[in-house]
């Protein structure tokens, strides 16, 4: 099943002189104003970028926020998909879901990191925010994938007596997959939008989201820049070796 | 042992598919369903292999038999080749180099490894067939099979079914005669609620 055509992707791609485009009207713009703390320059923000990536504190914020984001998005790929399964075969679970992943998608995040900073520390804020985020998004995608499955490969395995975990591999693993990534892609951008948002609420100490807050307090537009642009990578960088990942497994899975 | 169909009766809804249905399917030979379309002929496979329940009637001989079948579509796994969508359903006696030799007789050296999807009707057509005739199976059910091959390869591949599927029971469903004619053995004429 193929959800983008090549062309189709080839038209949505990044191109590099787009790219650079903004970037010289950015600095443009920068120039003009001649004030860094309303506009830096991307130039500047590089160069702010690289000054932190030699400290450790810098490392140490990353992986904060990192395995927090990261764990929440993990958790709910699990759950996810799990929760999408057993609401394919059990009409009353799928109901009962329904207005919970429905309340999960309609509430504001900023109500939610407030009402669940009540409940727990800040410094596990981020994750619990990143799951609820994902949850819903991955628990559809998969539903939907379940439900517009090959019936008939379904009988034609079930005519020959195919084993259920050929079945799984072949079939199943397959016609799930795309809907799969498409989920797993939504939700990644969301998940670091939100877990950083989180943090910038709670601001747990040694996060992503704290040295936000004080770039904000103190006026430090450079650091802003540099740890929103640290976050853009993270996100981006993640997903291309997430999809890298997941394509050779299912590939791995698929051959035996 | 033979396959006794006693009164089968099947409706969708208040539409009647075919109603008080009965015939003797002959054990280790071929058996062809002759009908218009929309007489239930792909219903009454269907029953057969188990994928649906008729409303009234039974069918005696067909409890624990493994079953073979063509399916009026291909069925087959897109993003699989022909040599792993046969070795999905056989069993693992049968070896790759098996599967190979039997594509090469019906034409397909070459595109074996290629994805399914990129494989023209005939071809996979031709996969579909090999699928069932390698799978593990004592009543062989083909809804079609030969739908959509080319005239000149044709008789080929109905005299290579015939060939693997000897000493077992064959049900055909077809629209043309000459396949009838070539496969031989018993013909049923199925007619919209009526069973000659």
């Amino acid at each position: 099943m193929t959800f983008i055509t090549t062309d189709r992707a080839n038209k949505t791609e990044v191109k590099i002189w787009a790219v650079l485009l903004w970037l010289i009207v950015w600095e443009i713009a920068a120039r003009s104003i001649g004030q860094e703390i309303l506009l830096v320059s991307p130039v500047v923000v590089l160069f702010k970028f690289f000054q932190l990536m030699i400290t450790l504190e810098f490392w140490q914020s990353v992986a904060f926020s990192f395995l927090r984001i990261i764990g929440g998005f993990i958790l709910a790929l699990c759950v996810g998909s799990f929760l999408a399964a057993v609401s394919s075969v059990s009409s009353f679970i799928r109901e009962l879901m329904q207005p919970l992943i429905a309340v999960m998608k309609a509430v504001p995040v900023a109500s939610f990191i407030i009402i669940i900073l009540i409940w727990i520390p800040s410094r596990n804020l981020a994750a619990v925010i990143s799951f609820l985020m994902v949850l819903p998004v991955v628990y559809k995608n998969i539903l939907e994938g379940i439900e517009r499955m090959d019936r008939q490969l379904l009988e034609m395995a079930e005519v020959f007596k195919v084993s259920h975990l050929k079945r799984f591999r072949y079939i199943y693993l397959s016609q799930i997959m795309p809907y799969f990534k498409i989920a797993s892609s939504l939700s990644l951008g969301l998940c670091w939008k939100a877990g950083v948002a989180a943090e910038v609420i709670g601001i747990p100490q040694g996060s992503i989201g704290e040295k936000l807050y004080e770039a904000k307090v103190y006026l430090q537009t450079p650091d802003l820049f540099a740890w929103t642009f640290t976050i853009v990578l993270l996100s981006a960088g993640f997903e291309r070796l997430y999809l890298i990942v997941v394509d050779n497994l299912v590939k791995k899975v698929e051959r035996g | 042992m033979d396959i006794i169909v006693r009164n089968l009766s099947k409706k969708y809804g208040e539409k009647k598919v075919f109603h008080n249905f009965s015939a003797i399917i002959k054990e280790g030979g071929v058996t062809s369903i002759m009908a218009p379309s929309g007489a239930g002929k792909t219903t009454f496979l269907r029953i057969l292999a188990g994928l649906e329940k008729a409303d009234e009637g039974s069918i005696e001989g067909m409890e624990g038999k493994n079953i073979g079948m063509v399916f009026q579509e291909d069925r087959l796994c897109e993003n699989l080749n022909s040599v792993s969508n046969i070795s999905f359903v056989c069993s693992n006696a049968i070896t790759r180099q098996q599967i190979l030799e039997e594509l090469h007789k019906v034409g397909l050296a070459g595109s074996e490894l290629q994805p399914v999807r990129e494989l023209s009707g005939g071809m996979r057509r031709r996969t579909a067939l090999v699928r069932a005739l390698l799978s593990v199976y004592d009543i062989l059910i083909l809804d079609e099979p030969f739908k959509g091959l080319d005239e000149s390869n044709k008789i080929e591949i109905m005299n290579y079914t015939l060939k693997k599927s000897m000493g077992k029971t064959v049900i055909l469903v077809t629209h043309d005669e000459n396949e009838v004619k070539f496969m031989g053995g018993e013909i049923i004429y199925m007619y919209p609620h009526i069973i000659k």
